[in-house]
């Protein structure tokens, strides 16, 4: 160092401020130390769930348990999540353990007048023992399936990290498989990257360096599907595999998000990947077509303006 | 007698009509926690967030001062430190986004000194502190970009590369134009750097949209309404898409709103004397940048002053040039006389441009409708109203006319 004394009294004035910061530093991190317990003990107290709800149906390795007033409401999601979770998941759950999902319910104010009251929902996947997944949300009683579906979906795609890490947010399970796929399709062909744009053009592999399963030097974060794109890449290679889908997804967990989708879909990633833009690019539309609605609203417009610019003495 | 009840009874009916929309009405996007708990809950949730973001950003200030101390001023480019990943030295995108930038920059000052402070973003689980360390001595200068990143089971660093670019754009300014004079350093440091958060000046954007001239801040309390507080039969005959395409982006509030439409105090108010609020001592060490999201004010409205995009300063530097930029820059006068006097025009006629432009090149300007309605706008449930009540008046007239005809 050619300039010691100035380096030593550039350190020392850098350093003194630095005993002040470490120390609101070390306190900040106390807070939130006993923040992250506090609220761990209230979520664990509030996921014991309410006293009031008892068991009121089975299916196989699931229990469903509510309060009075939610009792149809419950036994309903129960039949839905049955049937979404046998669709993507088979018998799979997140942990050996099992899990538990609870619900409190609470009144909207356009909820239909026999779902509206408090009460809570309780959902367990069997065993759920000590080392059971376990969450809880508030929600609106005519939202308890949707509720019951999205928050499995999290922990099953949580139990996986590579995916998790992958998906990044939870994806929309309870969400109607042909909205997502018109969704997908809309993001698909009006995304702008640069390789966003080769994808739709046809370039497989940079569908998946846009999907984030591959990665090469010199990609913006603009070029990359969002985390939505990715939840569709997700149920159409469970969709393609059928049934063990998921199973060999997880299995193969350590090899990497493009060996999960394949072993999932049983062909190759890229393959995978071309049948995914295909499928998206028909569902284009194929003409700019008037339907009944809009030509209804249309004449209805027309008729009441007509009405209106003729003046009533035209009619008297 | 009978003729006076129907007209007490049609004024009781028209009074109805205009008094309708007036009525207070529940919001039902804002879901009320009634129970305890959950309510105690989410003050727990937000308090946690509160503290670990304190917490990452007073440690990472103080790993970013160490790193201050073995750096070189005015180096070819600035070192890379890592902080959480055992034995990881370099990480290749963290170098192709410097080497990148340093590039365009060319020569730097001497007296400035840049570094980058890469932590793991494991260390605290949280959302956690995002941005740069600046600090001054003399007429030295010390700039430390502070970024995430996550670390791969093999062993490999993932860099969020719109992170780190985000963190070095107020360091590259330094590094370009040295210190700022009195003006733009007062004003940089009471916005927390908000509006020098943008590296466009020296990597131009490659989609053609932009990101609005203002920061998007939504409306906070009961006021608020949501999307979907239409009745179903008013989505079903368009009016929800009619009532979508009419209104103004209100989330820039009303003084953002009439800069765009050529108010130019409204613009100077919006750049000079938005309504950043910005931390307590306490809570976030008063010498690291600021991102727009931690200095929302707590309470925001419609006629809460929006601050300029992060996008602002480049905007200046690429309309400019460099050469006035660091007239402007450098200046010890006040903002808005070191304006006028590098760039030849006041600060409310460019930003008036400015906004205008960067509000047409957004995606509801191109795709959705570009004007901007101030005033009064319709609700959605005036239209059907309107012409509902018209079409009684209508026929009640038709009806009167057939009587007196009869």
């Amino acid at each position: 160092m050619r300039n010691r004394p100035l380096f030593a009294i550039a350190l020392g004035m850098l350093l003194l401020p630095v005993p002040g910061a470490a120390q609101q530093a070390a306190a900040w991190r106390d807070s939130a130390q006993r923040l992250d317990v506090a609220v761990r003990a209230l979520r664990d107290s509030m996921l014991q769930g309410d006293s009031t709800a008892a068991e009121v149906a089975r299916r196989g390795d699931l229990a469903i348990a509510a309060s009075p007033k939610q009792k149809t409401n419950a036994i309903d999601a129960l039949d839905r999540f049955v049937r979404v979770r046998d669709r993507w998941y088979g018998s799979e759950m997140p942990s050996a353990s099992g899990f538990r999902i609870v619900l409190r319910t609470e009144s909207g104010p356009r909820s239909n007048g026999s779902l509206d009251s408090a009460g809570a929902v309780i959902l367990a996947g069997l065993p759920d023992t000590e080392g059971a997944m376990r969450t809880q949300r508030i929600v609106s009683a005519s939202t308890v399936a949707s509720a019951l579906i999205d928050r499995f979906g999290e922990m099953m795609i949580a139990s996986v990290p590579t995916l998790s890490a992958w998906m990044e947010t939870p994806p929309p399970l309870s969400m109607d498989e042909s909205e997502r796929r018109d969704q997908a399709m809309y993001a698909f062909v009006t995304a702008m990257g640069p390789i966003e744009r080769r994808c739709v053009a046809g370039d497989v592999t940079a569908c998946s360096v846009a999907m984030r399963i591959r990665q090469v030097e010199g990609a913006e974060d603009g070029d990359r599907y969002s985390p939505f794109m990715r939840a569709d890449l997700l149920y159409f290679a469970l969709d393609l595999g059928g049934p063990g889908a998921w199973a060999r997804l997880r299995s193969a967990a350590d090899s990497g998000v493009g060996a999960m989708l394949s072993a999932a879909a049983r062909m190759p990633t890229d393959s995978v990947l071309a049948r995914w833009r295909s499928g998206l690019l028909a569902l284009r539309p194929a003409t700019a077509v008037i339907t009944a609605r809009s030509a209804l609203i249309a004449i209805t417009w027309s008729a009441i303006l007509l009405i209106g610019a003729l003046g009533a003495s035209k009619w008297a | 007698m009978g003729l006076t009840l129907k007209r007490i009874g049609f004024g009781a009916l028209a009074l109805a009509a205009v008094a309708l929309p007036l009525r207070k009405e529940h919001s039902p996007g804002t879901m009320q926690s009634t129970t305890t708990p959950a309510l105690r809950l989410d003050s727990l949730y937000w308090q946690r967030r509160a503290a670990h973001l304190s917490w990452s950003a007073f440690d990472l200030r103080d790993s970013a001062m160490r790193t201050v101390a073995t750096a070189h001023a005015g180096g070819a480019r600035p070192a890379v430190a890592f902080r959480g990943f055992a034995s990881v030295t370099s990480n290749a995108e963290a170098d192709s986004i410097i080497t990148t930038l340093w590039s365009q920059i060319g020569h730097t000052n001497p007296n400035v000194t840049v570094s980058a402070l890469i932590y793991n973003t494991r260390t605290y689980a949280q959302p956690s502190y995002i941005g740069a360390l600046i600090t001054r001595h003399d007429d030295r200068t010390e700039c430390v970009a502070i970024s995430p990143a996550g670390f791969e089971r093999n062993g490999q660093v993932t860099l969020w590369r719109q992170d780190l670019a985000e963190a070095l754009a107020p360091c590259t300014l330094l590094a370009m134009f040295g210190a700022p004079g009195t003006g733009v350093a007062g004003w940089l440091s009471a916005t927390g750097y908000a509006a020098a958060q943008s590296n466009l000046w020296l990597v131009p954007r490659k989609v053609q949209l932009t990101r609005g001239p203002w920061i998007e801040w939504d409306e906070t309390g009961a006021g608020r309404r949501w999307p979907d507080d239409i009745f179903g039969w008013m989505q079903s005959i368009g009016l929800f898409e009619l009532a979508v395409t009419m209104r103004p982006p209100y989330v820039y509030g009303a003084s953002g709103l009439r800069c765009i439409n050529g108010d130019q105090a409204a613009c100077v108010a919006g750049v000079l004397h938005s309504a950043i609020a910005l931390p307590a001592a306490d809570s976030m060490p008063p010498d690291v940048t600021l991102s727009a999201w931690l200095t929302h004010p707590k309470v925001t409205t419609v006629a809460t002053i929006r601050p300029p995009s992060p996008e602002f300063v480049a905007a200046l530097i690429t309309e400019f040039g460099r050469e006035r930029f660091q007239k402007f820059w450098a200046a010890d006068r006040s903002f808005e006389a070191a304006f006028q006097d590098a760039f030849g025009e006041s600060l409310g006629t460019w930003t008036a441009g400015w906004a205008a432009r960067e509000w047409r090149g957004t995606y509801e300007a191109q795709h959705l409708n570009a004007d901007i309605l101030l005033g009064v706008t319709l609700k959605p449930s005036w239209l059907p109203l309107t012409i509902g009540w018209t079409l009684v008046a209508l026929l009640v007239a038709g009806w009167v006319a057939r009587r007196r005809t009869a």
